[in-house]
């Protein structure tokens, strides 16, 4: 075992903020080179227009399940030892509906709204200071958020262990639909192109 | 609008304790509970006021 590399000491929190600067590079370079510092490319995903970022999310999540997985079976990574973030269900359910209502009226997610920033992107900028309007609301108005905000507290918890299954089968089922749902996405990709080529074509343009 | 987006979008993500960074993609690949029912609700949200503001992105 030797990873996490920072809990194991192999380099210390100073030298973690230089991996974090150079990940980030990395990160903010793949969502520009994705188009995902765009607000257009980002919201057509949900007019089914272009499902790019749920094909980006689910290579993401897949590509990181599986080095995870496959890195802790080989002894080199102690999972135990990831940090989970704990799950409230209610406020990370209520919480992801007003995000996701925020993702499509605002055209961008946090760290999109970074990348299109450095590009100089007006929306992006000001989406930025309503994410500071928004934390400011957040921790003013604490009191009254917090009986939602601390409700039904489960712990840290996976779905392996919530469901009682073996680690490697959820992997497997997770793996099986990413595939399903990138055939299904591709298929619903075509049939909104050639939906759009027929109204061209009736409107005689 | 922006702005708004993006006041709701922190208030979303103060209550879920993460982003899509944070909660779903980080979450999501450490198969964490509360992460995959966070993601299932941003899309959810997205889906259900899409045709709401389609003006905006025309």
């Amino acid at each position: 075992m030797m990873a996490p590399l920072l809990k194991y000491g192999v380099f210390g929190s100073e030298t973690s903020l230089v991996f974090a600067f150079l990940i980030g590079l990395g990160f903010g370079f793949a969502l520009e080179r994705a188009g995902f510092g765009s607000a257009r490319k980002l919201t057509s995903q949900f007019y089914l227009d272009d499902l790019a970022v749920f094909k980006v999310m689910f290579t993401a999540i897949i590509t990181a399940m599986l080095g995870v997985t496959y890195l802790s079976w080989m002894g080199v990574l102690n999972l135990s030892l990831l940090y989970l973030v704990p799950t409230f269900l209610l406020p990370q359910v209520v919480g992801g509906l007003i995000l996701g209502v925020g993702f499509v009226v605002g055209g961008y997610c946090p760290g999109t709204a970074l990348a299109a920033t450095a590009t100089g992107r007006v929306d992006a900028i000001l989406y930025g200071l309503g994410l500071y309007a928004g934390t400011l609301l957040f921790a003013e108005a604490y009191p009254l958020f917090k009986p939602l905000h601390m409700a039904t507290p489960m712990g840290q918890v996976t779905i392996p262990q919530y469901f009682n299954l073996p680690y490697g089968v959820v992997v497997f089922a997770v793996v099986l639909v990413a595939v399903g749902g990138f055939a299904g996405a591709g298929w619903v990709e075509k049939w909104r192109a050639a939906r759009r080529q027929d109204t061209v074509v009736a409107s005689g343009q | 609008m922006a702005f708004a987006g993006g006041a709701l979008m922190a208030v979303g993500a103060a209550f879920a304790g993460g982003c899509t960074s944070g909660q779903a993609l980080t979450g999501g690949a450490l198969l964490n509970l509360g992460s995959w029912a966070f993601m299932m609700m941003v899309f959810a949200g997205a889906y259900a006021v899409a045709a709401l503001v389609r003006w905006q992105w025309r």
